[in-house]
């Protein structure tokens, strides 16, 4: 969780403590050694290694993240909630793989530790007007609202790439850093602070659940058709001839 | 010879026999080539019996699964506070600690 401070719009007075939440971090490093997986396997716990694949999936609990491992010591680390858990996932990982192959009295470093990913939300209190955004700088972003419901923007520095939507939510992806994450909700914020409304007034569609519309009048006329039994098949209201059309419709 | 699965031959009717076997080649009224079929025997029979005449099923649900390991097509987990119980009997036994070993089922013997 990066705190960042902001001014709002409403005076400089207040200042809004918005959070950016980081969701996921995503790592890999390479051992320099070849990782017998069986053994890892046969060795260790929370682990799945099927005999076809070449992968050993492993689960931790302290770091909660899920961690792949190659034959050759690539390993990936996918779902920390942060930077440091990330690195500190990946040493005891790589510990534990020195551990189980019995190089403990060598040194074994993490080659290559990269962070490819780290995904990212924060929430602005207003809402944005995201066409008029798209409309004012169309090289930077993409707005298809009948793909998805928000704008995506990607920046060039720092790379990484956002979704802006109405509410005011602001998804980061793609960024290598935290740091770098932080920059891009600045800058963000730089940009879409001058389409500004109020949540409350942005119009939602209707959702896509639809209750079946109950015909309360047709139902009745129903149970009144069965009610009155002396009708010698005449019909008053006219129901059976609209189910006879409606049964013609159906022998197409 | 089709190859079955010899880790029954660690549950207590297999361990029963095991010892038996063993009083016998001790006193040397069988050889240890016998044993060896006859462990082969139970193996086959108790994967038999198991796969096809037997129907019980029990439910288990525990608090916690501690560990899990999936090697070799065998499934190993480890739980903490299982509650298993006997839909049949009515029963249900608390378990503080409960390791199951798991292989796959195949269609042979």
């Amino acid at each position: 969780m990066l705190p960042w401070m902001m001014n709002t719009a409403a005076g400089s007075n207040s200042e809004s403590y918005m959070t950016i939440s980081i969701n996921n971090v995503v790592c890999n490093y390479s051992l320099p050694m070849h990782v017998d997986l069986r053994k890892f396997a046969l060795n260790s716990w929370n682990c799945s290694y099927d005999r076809t694949g070449s992968i050993l999936t492993k689960q931790k609990r302290h770091p909660g993240c899920h961690v792949k491992v190659y034959n050759s010591g690539k390993v990936y680390i996918v779902g920390c909630k942060s930077e440091a858990a990330s690195r500190q996932a990946a040493r005891s990982v790589g510990r534990e793989i020195q551990k189980i192959m019995g190089k403990t009295d060598q040194k074994v470093c993490l080659r290559k530790f990269r962070i490819n990913n780290i995904l990212a939300t924060c929430k602005f209190p207003f809402g944005i007007l995201i066409d008029q955004v798209n409309r004012k700088y169309p090289k930077e972003t993409y707005y298809e609202p009948e793909l998805t419901v928000g704008l995506i923007w990607r920046m060039t520095e720092p790379k990484a790439s956002v979704r802006i939507h109405t509410t005011g939510t602001i998804v980061v992806t793609g960024a290598t850093s935290e740091a770098d994450v932080s920059l891009a909700v600045e800058k963000i914020y730089g940009y879409v602070k001058d389409f500004q409304c109020d949540i409350s007034k942005i119009h939602h569609p209707a959702p896509r659940k639809r209750k079946p519309v109950i015909n309360e009048e047709f139902s009745n006329i129903k149970r009144q058709r069965y009610e009155f039994g002396d009708d010698d098949g005449e019909d008053e209201t006219g129901v059976d001839q609209i189910f006879d059309d409606e049964n013609e419709i159906n022998d197409f | 010879m089709t190859l079955n699965y010899t880790m029954y031959r660690t549950t207590t009717l297999g361990e029963a026999l095991e010892h038996v076997l063993e009083d016998f080649v001790n006193d040397g009224s069988i050889t240890e080539h016998l044993v060896k079929r006859m462990l082969l025997n139970f193996d086959k029979a108790i994967n038999q019996k198991l796969s096809t005449q037997i129907n019980n099923k029990m439910q288990f649900k525990a608090q916690k699964l501690q560990a899990y390991r999936f090697c070799d097509n065998v499934w190993t987990f480890l739980m903490k506070d299982v509650d298993v119980k006997d839909p049949s009997s009515q029963s249900t036994v608390t378990v503080q600690r409960m390791k199951v070993v798991a292989c796959g089922a195949t269609s042979r013997g």
